[in-house]
């Protein structure tokens, strides 16, 4: 097992190396505001408070980092995809099994990752700009979030290959997210609270204020780590079964 | 044949540059006028990773190589103690919290359902495990230095009672700047006590962890159960005490929590001395 996921490494290790260039480039324009010195002059000029445009800046560059690991972790099952790899490895003591877990384990490596750095660049943030936002909590979400959705789309991945896995994904994902759309625009969000106290929850959490507002989306919270371990092991289970259906699909 | 010189002139240099590693950066801040409520204090946290390093500068110095880390995650045969890792902080913060309302009275809880019913306040727990187990990779910056690297040492030199004391000793002394320049654990009014308290309860809860390590021959349980006991450990203890209880008797109740751990911890000592005694079970951790 160790093997195989020190192989990944070495498989990955240029898109790695490039993945690493960019979110050093993303993590130095987090400093941004702070270098150039024209944060003040573009709160005046959008009419909106310093801290509230910090946040926003922050936020969407660490959604960012989030969305780019999102696009990368798919991509390492295309280097497996070799009717011959597939036969030798079925063929080992760790068969089809421990090559899917080697990528999920190397999966859940490269979001803890993440994590930990945009973490550690949200803590060297708040000593530049002297303001105290506390973004775990939003860390934490986009971690399992990014779990739960590697564990939707990975067996469609070992399943059909990652080209048609891909696309049959694609779809049912716009499936959900559009009945998600419908329901948040249709539905009945009395659980959540109103709109107004769920963005007022969140920036008070950023901002470390301890008023917590809604009960329902404390608990949804709590629940979030935990489903998405839960699925997260399914989905492996899942892809196990599939693997050895989805290397017919492969075209070498 | 094991070289105990050699292990010994690692174990020191080990400890020397885990000291200087974690304890400059708290004197350059303490120096440099950095409180607890300054936005810098976060960053300290990471000095959490100068055992880590210490270990693998350590290792390149000695030229001692990079076997034997326990970074193996053996999880076959060996889940139970991934568990008990989540499950055994738990139980150590509501043991502290029970003995705490002992000594000073029925639980504050009404100060948190003011504001958040019961079932929240539970699932807030649940949450900060779920950051505790999350954010393991601090705490493996600890466990990595001390049970992945002093332990075993300290074993190869003298025996498992020698090995769980000294460590915890040192463990102990290890946060001394904390303690004496921040009040970490017991305020700021006996700061030499408070660090031969955190001595006695760095033994028991190193007992515990080394236990663990121990156990499922991977360094990851002990460094999942370090990073919940921190996560969980304020967010169970409001559930007993007052805030106001607890600012005005800092000390007695770090205390009181040091008692605690020494209680629990005699109960790995003792099942680790026993398995010593009957085979042969260093910590000489796995071929990687």
């Amino acid at each position: 097992m160790v093997g195989l996921i020190y192989k990944e490494m070495i498989l990955q290790k240029r898109s790695l190396i490039l993945l690493g260039g960019a979110f050093a480039l993303l993590l130095a324009i987090l400093f941004f505001p702070a270098a150039s010195g024209y944060l003040n002059t573009i709160s005046e000029t959008m009419e909106m408070p310093a801290d509230a445009l910090l946040v926003l800046w922050e936020l969407g560059i660490f959604i960012i980092l989030f969305l780019i690991m999102g696009i990368y972790q798919p991509t390492i099952f295309e280097v497996d995809e070799n009717k011959k790899w597939a036969g030798f490895i079925t063929a080992s003591p760790l068969r089809g099994n421990g090559q899917i877990a080697a990528k999920y384990w190397f999966t859940l490596l490269l979001s803890l990752v993440l994590f930990e750095v945009c973490r550690l660049f949200a803590s060297i943030s708040v000593v530049v700009y002297g303001m105290s936002i506390n973004l775990n909590a939003f860390f934490l979400l986009l971690f399992y979030l990014q779990l739960l959705l590697r564990a939707f789309e990975y067996p469609f991945l070992v399943r059909f290959g990652s080209k048609s896995g891909g696309t049959y994904k694609g779809i049912l994902f716009l499936i959900v997210v559009m009945i998600v759309i419908i329901y948040l625009l249709f539905g009945d969000l009395s659980a959540f609270g109103s709109l107004n106290d769920m963005t007022d929850w969140l920036f008070q959490c950023l901002m470390m204020e301890d008023t917590i507002s809604s009960e329902g989306l404390m608990i949804a919270q709590a629940i979030l780590p935990y489903g998405s371990a839960i699925l997260y092991y399914l989905s492996y289970r899942i892809s196990c079964k599939f693997y050895q259906m989805g290397v017919e699909t492969y075209e070498k | 044949m094991k070289n105990k010189k050699m292990t010994i002139k690692r174990i020191i240099i080990y400890v020397v540059l885990a000291f200087l590693l974690t304890g400059i950066p708290i004197v350059v801040a303490y120096a440099c006028g950095v409180t607890m409520e300054h936005p810098a204090f976060e960053l300290i946290s990471y000095g959490m990773f100068g055992p880590a390093l210490s270990s693998i500068l350590t290792r390149l110095i000695t030229r001692e190589g990079f076997q034997h880390m326990y970074l193996r995650v053996n999880w076959k045969g060996h889940g139970m103690y991934y568990l008990l890792a989540i499950l055994l902080p738990v139980i150590i913060c509501i043991v502290d919290g029970i003995v705490e309302t002992m000594v000073y009275g029925g639980f504050y809880s009404h100060e948190i359902f003011s504001e958040l019913s019961l079932t929240a306040y539970i699932a807030y727990i649940f949450y900060g495990i779920a950051i505790g187990v999350t954010s393991f990779i601090i705490a493996l910056g600890e466990e990595l230095g001390w049970r992945g690297y002093l332990m075993p040492k300290l074993q190869e030199v003298m025996g498992m009672p020698g090995t769980l004391v000294l460590g915890g000793i040192i463990w102990g002394l290890w946060h001394a700047p904390m303690i004496l320049l921040y009040g970490l654990n017991y305020g700021t009014e006996h700061p030499v006590l408070g660090v031969l308290a955190m001595c006695v309860m760095c033994f028991g809860m190193g007992n515990i962890l080394t236990f663990i390590t121990m156990k499922s021959d991977s360094i990851y349980p002990a460094a999942i159960a370090h990073g919940v006991l921190d996560m969980v450990a304020s967010l169970i203890s409001v559930l007993f005490i007052s805030a106001q209880t607890a600012t005005e008797h800092v000390f007695e109740i770090g205390l009181l929590d040091t008692l605690v751990a020494f209680v629990l911890g005699m109960i790995p000592f003792i099942l680790l001395i026993r398995s010593t005694g009957k085979k042969d079970h260093s910590l000489g951790g796995t071929v990687e």
